[in-house]
């Protein structure tokens, strides 16, 4: 029987069933896409909306008068700043004496007014004598009510603020005296019991400090292990051992590996705990057996070829393994390094276990300070019911999220650079 | 597969000749090397060697000369182990694991795989050419340079661009690439990227040259720039080359071994050889190939 020729103009009906299921293959792989991006892309937003009122901060403005009176004692640090702020809100509400009265006008202000000030004469001593206006922070309550926050229709014994204080403020807005400002305190500070004094900084910088303590143990060891378990171990029954152990590493979970770092570094070798230290010693545990793997991997990756023609021309095993097999392998080990780094920089549950999640009202100076990180500081506040607290967690993720979006770029910028000049990786 | 394991008398069946037709007929029924692999003055004398790969024997007891000078042309159907000899005359099979050479190569008298052999100053002095191109992910001048540097070849940077540039030169690459010494390896064609890797070699200044099927991937005119080169360097180096091509061997060889499933069958001059081979499986193997 002759077999009947396809026509180029019309496809036959088993061709339309081929490319139907194209199409819908086609479909269900872009609907997964915008699915999985939609996601994703909602909470970032939710995330990023809920944050945005923690980077602004209400400030009020007083005519602070620094009276030499006020400063009669040598250390500047003991004279009463509260009394500053309370004289300059009397000289902008005038008329209030009650002393119940009184507290609710100095509850409008954050305890972080007179503290502002004690900073800015003891920086310039100059100031003593002097009449400023200045834009001092607001107390949390008021922030909300300026941010829109509060509902000034709650019965007022659920509402945080009084009859007084939202007349006050009403006036106070009315004068132009209210405004928000960029939080540089957000910034700048450690943690506090005061949302409006609360600061990502002080986590900031223990990530940082336990990311290097992390990133200083875990490549080199990762890196060696790596190296010397594909390059130079003989094949047999005690690597293989060691290769399943270390594989089996990597899916232990993590708050194990706080258990052991509590039941080691602290309680055996009483290393200082809640430190940087201990938390990236830990850390670079947990990441580590993942380094090992994708270093493995990146130095299987690399054609022998290159390494043959080294040995060919007299290079020693050593010289062939350093010259050309690990520079080609290198975008491997150092994406697998900073992966593993983002997956710790991360990680909450080990360091709970080390007492992290302890309040940490400093600015870590060095690894052996009480410090807390980033995950942590989230939890921390979360957990925290006070006024403009949420907004801080939202704007501590959106933080957090930031690294390590800077962390995944470098990768792909290292990738990119590698793999340019050692094209035999790709 | 070939089935041949040591002791036992089992030679080359019938059916494992394999894809070769004019094989089919033969066996090689004589443990005996036809031929002359013994030479008067040999630079690498080789005596009764065997290599297993684990449990299975990829060459069989063999023993051949090697001269000063010289171009000696292997050729051989696939899998029948020239490749694997070629790899025993600088020791590269010791990065095999399972791999076993039992016997003696001598290189100047001394046994290479004496334990005392150190194989750095073995393979400076035996260079080896691969069958696929493998130049270093770098410039061209440091794929020259870098054996010279690694043996402390040159005590300045004008020595060593002496070295590249001679090296170039005696690869035939030199006018190519004067301009673009620093320029990547890799962007060179095939062809180029194989004399380059010649160069290399010749750049750590060895004695012997192995070569396995080192136009194996060039096109007809790299080819013929390879095998002038090839000649060219036969004044300065023995050079020992694997080839699928036995018109290759024919036009670059002054000798010509022929090896058969483990077995070494024939060695002789290459005239000779493509003439009058005394063993019908190499008559058949050449007329296979060239008809």
């Amino acid at each position: 029987m002759e077999r009947e020729k396809m026509s180029l103009l019309t496809p036959s009906t088993a061709l339309r069933r081929r490319y139907l299921h194209d199409r819908l293959f086609l479909l269900a792989g872009r609907l997964a896409a915008i699915a999985s991006f939609s996601t994703i892309g909602l909470i970032f937003l939710a995330i990023l909306y809920t944050s945005l009122p923690a980077f602004t901060q209400s400030c009020i403005k007083l005519p602070i008068h620094f009276e030499e009176t006020a400063f009669s004692d040598e250390n500047l640090a003991l004279a009463d700043y509260d009394m500053l702020v309370a004289q300059a809100l009397a000289r902008i509400i005038p008329g209030v004496t009650d002393p119940g009265e009184k507290e609710d006008l100095m509850g409008m202000m954050s305890p972080g007014a007179a503290w502002r000030l004690q900073q800015m004469v003891g920086s310039n001593p100059k100031r003593i004598g002097t009449v400023e206006q200045l834009w001092l922070p607001a107390s949390a309550d008021i922030d909300m009510l300026r941010k829109g926050k509060l509902d000034r229709t709650t019965p007022e014994q659920r509402r945080r603020l009084s009859k007084r204080q939202l007349k006050w403020y009403d006036q106070l807005n009315a004068e132009g005296r209210i405004k928000r400002h960029f939080n540089r305190v957000f910034f700048t500070a450690p943690n506090s019991t005061e949302a409006e004094l609360a600061g990502i900084y002080g986590a900031v910088k223990g990530s940082l400090l336990t990311m290097f303590i992390t990133l200083v143990l875990s490549f080199p060891l990762g890196a060696g292990t790596a190296i010397y378990l594909q390059e130079f171990a003989p094949r047999n029954r005690l690597t293989t051992t060691i290769t399943v152990t270390i594989n089996n590493l990597a899916a232990v979970p993590p708050i194990l590996y706080g258990l052991l770092g509590l039941a080691v570094f602290i309680n055996f070798f009483h290393l200082p705990r809640a430190t940087p230290l201990v938390a990236g010693m830990v850390l670079s545990l947990m990441t580590f057996p993942s380094i090992i793997m994708a270093s493995r991997n990146a130095l299987a990756a690399v054609p022998r070829s290159v390494c043959d023609a080294a040995l060919a021309l007299g290079a020693s095993r050593m010289q062939s393994i350093t010259h050309h097999i690990l520079p080609a392998a290198m975008p491997g080990i150092l994406t697998g390094t900073l992966l593993g780094l983002a997956q710790a920089f991360g990680e909450c549950a080990p360091l709970l276990m080390l007492g992290m999640v302890a309040f940490v009202g400093n600015i870590p100076a060095g690894i052996t300070d009480p410090a807390t990180v980033l995950p942590m500081q989230i939890y921390l506040w979360a957990d925290n019911s006070g006024q403009g607290f949420p907004e801080k967690t939202a704007a501590a993720i959106v933080i957090m999220m930031l690294f390590l979006v800077i962390v995944n770029t470098m990768v792909l910028w290292l990738r990119r650079k590698f793999e340019n000049s050692h094209p035999h990786t790709s | 597969m070939d089935n041949n394991t040591p002791g036992t008398s089992s030679f080359p069946t019938i059916s494992s000749a394999g894809d070769d037709p004019g094989l089919e007929m033969l066996q090689h029924n004589d443990r005996q090397t036809c031929g002359t692999p013994f030479l008067d003055d040999p630079l690498i004398s080789c005596r009764e060697i065997e290599v297993f790969y684990g449990e299975q024997c990829a060459l069989h007891k063999m023993s051949l000369d090697i001269g000063h000078r010289e171009v000696l042309a292997i050729i051989g159907p696939s899998g029948c182990g020239k490749s694997t000899f070629l790899r025993c005359l600088n020791r590269m099979n010791d990065s095999i694991e399972e791999c076993t050479v039992q016997g003696e190569i001598t290189l100047d008298g001394v046994n290479i795989y004496d334990k005392n052999v150190d194989v750095v100053p073995l393979r400076t002095r035996v260079g080896m050419v691969f069958q696929k191109p493998n130049p270093f992910p770098k410039s061209i001048y440091d794929n020259i340079a870098y054996g010279p540097r690694i043996h402390g070849l040159a005590a300045s940077r004008s020595e060593l661009d002496e070295i590249v540039t001679s090296s170039l030169q005696n690869a035939g690459l030199w006018d190519e690439v004067k301009d673009r010494l620093t320029s990547t390896a890799m962007a060179l064609s095939s062809g180029q990227q194989q004399r380059l890797c010649i160069a290399r070699t010749l750049a750590v200044e060895p004695e012997v040259i192995l070569m396995d099927e080192p136009c194996s991937g060039l096109d007809p005119i790299a080819t013929t720039k390879v095998e002038t080169l090839i000649n060219n360097l036969s004044e300065c180096y023995s050079i020992i080359l694997v080839t699928h091509a036995i018109e290759q061997a024919s036009r670059v060889s002054q000798r010509t071994a022929f090896f058969h499933q483990g077995f070494l069958v024939e060695v002789g001059p290459t005239a000779r050889i493509f003439t009058t081979p005394e063993s019908r499986l190499t008559e058949n193997y050449i007329t296979a190939r060239l008809t």
